[in-house]
């Protein structure tokens, strides 16, 4: 007998398929092309304490197999999530994972005090943000402060709690294992790799905020292996994600380390994408004889 | 007018006819019944590997199953476009985005395009004509090789004001230049504008003037085109970000930033 769901510790997922946080809005816009509740959740756009304006454009620029964005995290705020956007997700039944961010540890907390109140299923902790109060630091880039910011939300807290992490660091493993000890019940990696490109003309940088974060294919081997090493160290479930376009890229991810996966980037190229790898799992699984997607996680060899 | 519903299709190219100064009309068999021109659509050619994104390309013209685009090449994306030969197919996902309001009902209604901005226009001509309404187009391009559709305008009875900045064809000059002469006195009921920024910047200005209902398709890099990204925003009249590929490309003039 066939499960296809997916248990990352308190969190049930119908499927491992989930939609990466700013690359599925707040599940309305795709609605047209499936049904948002087919995926086995969605990371909303990331939200803030209050609602966030956004960089100025130019805000993204094509790269050899990827792209790179600085939208500036441009969100409606939380409480008008949870008032306009979430009544939707919830008639639908969309398991919901709140991608939350603070500029500081107070914003953090207040955010995750008023999602404890709401039906969301999860959080992910977006702790690639600068910390304003210590000088702009980014939350993620510090093993302590990622510590700090995950064992004080984990606090206020009580669902799943799920942080992403940063591949703009020196040992994403050392990350991991600090936030696992803080009480994360699961990691997802990665999120964007900074990036710059420059108008050799103007001698400027091609987006307004000067550098952003690449996505795509072009980072799929970097996530892969921060997978494969991260799932060596710690115990709780990882969520890959990284330029994830076919099946073969799932597969990839899976053997690494992966418990489930997100979709980003390719939501924009092909919006139906995530169903269609969700069908084609589902298919792949069946045919090669497993009862379920947990049978495929870890499975690396010679590493 | 019956609004299609949005599709992604693997679509066959019926053709693609080189025109002058490297700009083509492409046409796909997309079936769509119908778009608003102003309307849309995300290009993808799957031969070519590197490419990531979608191109946005306007389109022109609807006839029966086969949608016309017009575009021009400019980069390595509409390069590869350009090198699809008929019978290949190519992804378009589309209609997206609002087009241009009122076409049947104004009855003076113009048309200010500039450059490869007169795409929607060719569509909107069918429908004036269709309608019975006269149509005329304020037409600025940068030299002669650049002006396109002009058999086709005359065969839908458009009235052509052209403007060169070289000279080559038409008044010598900005197509404001021209628009300014010919509405010395007075004003036109309503005007859908397609260009580059600082044409639609101009014609927004102008028509506050003059006090004219101005409607303003913006050209924008697009990341997804369904608004999910948020890479081709706008600045509304508030001061917020809005999306041109969901809550436009056509905004009226006043309601935006530009």
């Amino acid at each position: 007998m066939f499960d296809y769901s997916v248990k990352l510790k308190n969190l049930k997922l119908k499927n491992p398929v989930i939609a990466a946080s700013g690359t599925f809005g707040y599940g309305e816009e795709l609605n047209d092309f499936f049904p948002v509740e087919n995926l086995g959740a969605l990371s909303t756009k990331g939200l803030s304490l209050k609602p966030r304006l956004g960089n100025p454009m130019p805000r993204i620029i094509e790269t050899p197999s990827g792209m790179i964005n600085a939208i500036g995290l441009q969100n409606v705020g939380v409480e008008a999530f949870l008032e306009k956007k979430l009544p939707l997700l919830e008639k639908r039944q969309v398991t919901v994972i709140a991608n939350i961010f603070g500029n500081t540890l107070e914003e953090y907390i207040e955010i995750a005090k008023i999602l404890e109140s709401s039906s969301v299923a999860a959080i992910e902790l977006n702790i690639s943000c600068p910390n304003v109060k210590a000088g702009g630091m980014e939350f993620g880039n510090d093993p302590k402060m990622a510590a700090v910011v995950t064992e004080e939300v984990r606090k206020v807290f009580s669902r799943h709690l799920m942080v992403k992490l940063s591949p703009n660091v020196t040992s994403i493993v050392e990350i991991a294992k600090k936030v696992e000890a803080a009480g994360a019940d699961s990691l997802s990696l990665i999120n964007t790799v900074t990036a710059m490109v420059i108008n050799t003309q103007s001698k400027k940088p091609m987006i307004a905020n000067g550098v952003g974060g690449l996505s795509g294919p072009a980072i799929r081997p970097i996530a892969v292996r921060m997978v494969a090493q991260t799932y060596q160290a710690v115990k709780i479930p990882i969520v890959g994600i990284g330029g994830i376009t076919e099946l073969n890229d799932i597969l990839e991810f899976m053997i690494a380390g992966a418990a489930a996966i997100q979709i980003g980037t390719s939501n924009f190229t092909k919006p139906k994408i995530a169903q269609e790898l969700i069908d084609q799992l589902q298919n792949h699984l069946k045919t090669e004889g497993l009862s379920s997607p947990q049978e495929l996680v870890g499975t690396l060899e010679g590493f | 007018m019956k609004a299609s519903l949005i599709q992604d299709r693997l679509c066959d190219v019926v053709y693609q006819i080189p025109l002058s100064a490297n700009y083509y009309r492409l046409g796909l068999h997309s079936q769509i019944d119908q778009f608003t021109p102003g309307q849309f659509a995300m290009l993808a050619v799957p031969q070519i590997a590197g490419v990531l994104l979608r191109r946005p390309f306007s389109l022109a013209k609807q006839d029966g199953p086969i949608t016309e685009i017009l575009y021009k090449v400019v980069g390595k994306g509409t390069q590869a476009l350009s090198q699809v030969d008929v019978g290949k197919k190519i992804w378009m996902l589309g209609p997206l985005g609002h087009g241009f309001n009122e076409i049947e009902k104004i009855n003076e209604g113009i048309a200010v395009a500039g450059g490869y901005g007169i795409a929607p226009f060719y569509e909107l001509a069918q429908i004036r004509k269709n309608a019975q309404k006269p149509f005329t187009i304020y037409y600025g391009a940068r030299t002669q090789s650049d002006l396109l559709y002009l058999e086709q305008f005359a065969e839908l009875g458009v009235t052509l004001k052209i403007s060169t900045e070289d000279g080559s064809m038409g008044f010598h000059g900005k197509i404001t230049d021209l628009l300014n002469q010919d509405f010395a006195e007075r004003a036109p009921q309503k005007i859908w504008s397609c260009g580059p920024m600082g044409l639609l910047s101009a014609i927004k200005k102008w028509s506050a003037a003059k006090q004219t209902d101005v409607e303003l398709s913006i050209e924008e890099a697009m990341g997804c085109g369904t608004g999910i990204c948020l890479g081709c925003v706008v600045k509304d009249q508030n001061g917020q970000y809005i999306r041109a590929c969901k809550e436009g490309p056509v905004f009226n003039g006043a309601s935006i930033d530009v």
